[in-house]
């Protein structure tokens, strides 16, 4: 089925972008996410910091944008 | 499919660790322990300024110094420093007094730029940015019914400000590790981590080889608390240096850098405002709450937290700042909502001439499954810490200067397990047993759970059991974070030991011409049914030249999440000094079946200890001029010492209900609430809210000064 330019991409992360509940919540999406508050810490495999190759900050959405320069699909 | 015993042998009863002996007595090889022959030693150059940006570096005249055998850079000419303590090089040499030279022998031309280093410098109009998006990250809104005009109908309001510090995790083995390359494509890595198979996978995507052919390898490990998760940039520095030498280089941050760069728990500041009708029952609560995790986002908290508000508004931001970034922390976020909202319930409560205990039991969610068990906890709780005796605010009892008072906090925790992890379990012919799994243990006690379960279900003792853990080549097992590692291994132990045991049965049954199903083991024996035949040695002889090896993994029905759990603090302070001693606390906790009572009540003593520290101890400090951290040790960092530490009653919620849920963990849960406990108690004692944690004798007496 074609996508129409209505429905919402699918959002797909950098392959380098890590965060805890990468690690520890395996069996599911990987989320850390909670109800009402979002405090994952992230870190990029590029450079194991909070900032990415292209020295701007490392974070769910960000690492998601594939018009970044470091951007690498899984 | 394997259940608990209904009547167990050893678990729930109080197991000493299988490798607390070695510990103590020093024979136990830490990751920072362990000399690989032939092997450097380390150092790191990191940045001496809060915000710079490297114009030059030169690393020839260490390059020149005898005995330094390698350089690497992790920051090249042009990068941007983000805080004192960020990365700039490595350099390993044959001594570490070598190495140390070594790095003070680099020379770095440094433009230094502006910095912001506290939070109200980062939100000051025109503060210099730490990244491209600005300083101050807005989260969405969380907005529950109509709160504006519900205020309006409470009985009582209070508006305070509340706010708990950034803290680091002060893990006594620093972050580091010593990595060998075993050919151009293996490497052996003792790595101090709670997350061996994600430390071989960091490594091994690093350099482009497979994450099975990295071994890393953490026999036990001195203290992550949620910091030791990755490789890190000094892990894969390490092996770039082991490679470019030949030989294995042992890395680990020295204490400045570790309290600088191997991250902290987030601040948290609220602005809250609370109402309730004159019951004590809540109305409704609108806040605004920041929180900074430096150069990182990580901030946030739950807020009301454990309490039913039903109509709420809540605003949060993420402020960021030239300190190093967060990571996660015993318990993220739980430690600084709770101190915010216990403050605000302790606070209003008073106002309205209520009972504290009283108003947190009429506001816990009404249909919740936690509710009946805080009620039981709450009224364990406050029977041992003699609640009866505790005075409203202002009428605190004491001798001289010193006024008595008790603060209680509420808590909650997930604690959940994954179901995807695996243990081996090997029956050897020689009636040795071992299991095997790459899972680890943080310090919680997770190889003695293994050992306890497989000696529960083999009949034998628990020392007899070969509890194999901390290597990435094993079957997959836990990370350990997010209190989860018992509960995602417990249950593949249990399976794989039942089904090596069933597989014994089977084999000896085999040999002797017996049925297997008249088949069991106790006291180190096979039995037949019900009488004893041989030992479990003699049995294990009847497989010949073959053990047995059974992997399995998770089933359902053994594990369950969700915990709750509540402290009392009993506190003297001195009106003149300001200074705080706790003399006790009571910590009622609930975790579902408790496997071994000992490692368990560790752990509620450990978390209570961390959270004492919170509440009167520990503070990162900034300084707003030069942007540097100004107590990067452990003289000016403070932590409790000995004579801190004040009579700890621990209560385990262990009812056949609580053992009916299976397991749960515990390493998180017993930490949050301490700090709210013993802030509450303060505030009891001397008649004031000290709105700022930590109770430094500076914080008490400002807040008695703002009365006064």
């Amino acid at each position: 089925m074609s996508q129409t330019h209505n429905e919402p991409v699918p959002q797909v992360a950098c392959r380098h972008l890590r965060h805890k509940g990468m690690y520890v919540y395996t069996d599911g999406l990987g989320s850390e996410t909670h109800e009402g508050y979002d405090n994952t810490i992230f870190w990029c495999l590029k450079t194991m910091k909070s900032f990415g190759p292209d020295d701007d900050l490392v974070d769910r959405d960000g690492c998601c944008n594939r018009e970044r320069s470091c951007y690498e699909p899984t | 499919m394997a259940e608990w015993p209904q009547n167990p042998r050893l678990i729930s009863t109080e197991i000493p660790r299988v490798d607390g002996l070695g510990k103590a007595s020093g024979r136990t090889k830490y990751p920072s322990d362990v000399h690989p022959e032939g092997m450097l030693f380390a150092a790191m150059l990191y940045s001496p300024h809060a915000h710079a940006r490297i114009k030059k570096i030169d690393t020839s005249r260490a390059e020149r110094i005898p005995g330094v055998r390698a350089i690497h850079l992790l920051a090249q000419e042009g990068a941007t420093l983000r805080y004192q303590g960020d990365d700039i090089a490595a350099v390993a040499a044959d001594t570490e007094e070598i190495a140390r030279d070594g790095v003070r022998a680099i020379e770095v031309e440094y433009e230094v730029l502006p910095h912001v280093a506290t939070e109200s410098q980062a939100m000051a109009e025109g503060a210099p940015r730490v990244n491209p998006r600005g300083n101050v990250q807005k989260g969405r809104a969380q907005i529950n019914g109509d709160p504006d005009a519900a205020i309006e109908t409470a009985d009582a309001v209070i508006e305070g400000e509340y706010s708990v510090p950034v803290i680091t995790h002060v893990c006594l083995e620093t972050h580091g590790l010593t990595v060998r390359w075993d050919s151009d494509r293996t490497i052996t890595a003792w790595s101090s981590t709670q997350n061996v198979m994600g430390v071989s996978q960091e490594l091994g995507g690093a350099f482009n080889i497979p994450p099975t052919n990295v071994t890393t390898l953490t026999e036990v490990m001195g203290g992550g608390f949620g910091s030791k998760f990755s490789a890190d940039s000094w892990g894969i520095a390490a092996a770039e240096l082991a490679k470019k030498t030949g030989k294995p280089v042992r890395l680990f941050l020295d204490r400045a850098q570790e309290h600088m760069a191997a991250g902290n728990r987030p601040s948290a500041t609220g602005k809250i405002r609370l109402g309730a009708a004159k019951d004590g029952k809540l109305v409704a609560m609108i806040a605004q709450t920041h929180g900074t995790g430096g150069v990182a986002r990580g901030a946030g908290f739950p807020l009301p937290y454990v309490y039913a508000v039903p109509h709420s508004r809540r605003e949060h931001s993420d402020v960021f700042l030239n300190g190093g970034n967060a990571r996660a922390m015993r318990a993220p976020g739980h430690p600084e909502g709770c101190c915010l909202m216990e403050a605000a319930m302790d606070d209003l409560a008073e106002k309205l001439g209520v009972d504290p205990l009283e108003m947190r039991l009429k506001n816990l969610p009404e249909g919740d499954f936690k509710t009946p068990i805080y009620e039981a906890e709450i009224r364990l709780g406050a029977e041992a810490i003699g609640w009866s005796k505790r005075k409203p605010r202002g009428q605190a009892e004491g001798r001289g200067p010193i006024r008595i008072g008790y603060g209680m906090g509420l808590h909650t925790w997930g604690g959940g397990g994954a179901q995807d992890k695996q243990v081996s379990c090997i029956i050897n012919p020689d009636g040795s047993v071992e299991l095997r799994s790459a899972t680890q243990d943080i310090g919680t006690g997770a190889r003695t759970i293994l050992a306890i379960i497989a000696a529960e279900v083999l009949g034998l003792e628990v020392d007899q059991i070969h509890s194999n853990i901390g290597n990435s080549s094993f079957p997959p097992g836990q990370a350990s974070g997010g209190s989860t590692t018992t509960p995602s291994m417990a249950p593949p132990a249990l399976n794989a030991a039942t089904q090596a045991r069933d597989e014994l049965f089977r084999r000896v049954g085999r040999a002797i011409n017996e049925d297997p199903a008249g088949m069991s083991l106790a006291g180190g024996k096979l039995l037949i049914n019900g009488k004893e035949a041989m030992s479990f040695a003699e049995a294990c002889r009847k497989l010949g030249m073959m053990p047995i090896s059974v992997t399995a993994g998770f089933s359902e029905g053994l594990t369950s999440s969700g915990v709750g759990g509540c402290q009392f603090a009993e506190v003297e302070v001195d009106l003149e000094t300001g200074v705080v001693r706790v003399k006790k606390i009571v910590a009622v906790q609930d975790s579902g079946l408790i496997l071994d009572m000992l490692t368990w009540r560790s752990q509620v003593y450990g978390g209570v200890i961390g959270g004492l520290n919170y509440a009167l101890f520990e503070e990162r400090v900034m300084d707003p001029t030069t942007g540097l951290f100004l107590n990067p040790d452990m003289e000016l960092y403070k932590l409790a010492g000995a004579s801190d530490i004040p009579e700890i009653e621990v209560i385990a919620y262990h009812t056949p209900e609580m053992r009916a849920r299976g397991v749960i963990g515990v390493g998180e849960p017993p930490t949050i609430s301490t700090a709210a406990a013993i802030g509450n108690a303060v505030s009891n004692a001397i008649g004031v809210r000290v709105p700022r944690w930590p109770m430094t004798p500076m914080n008490v007496l400002n807040a008695l000064a703002q009365v006064s």
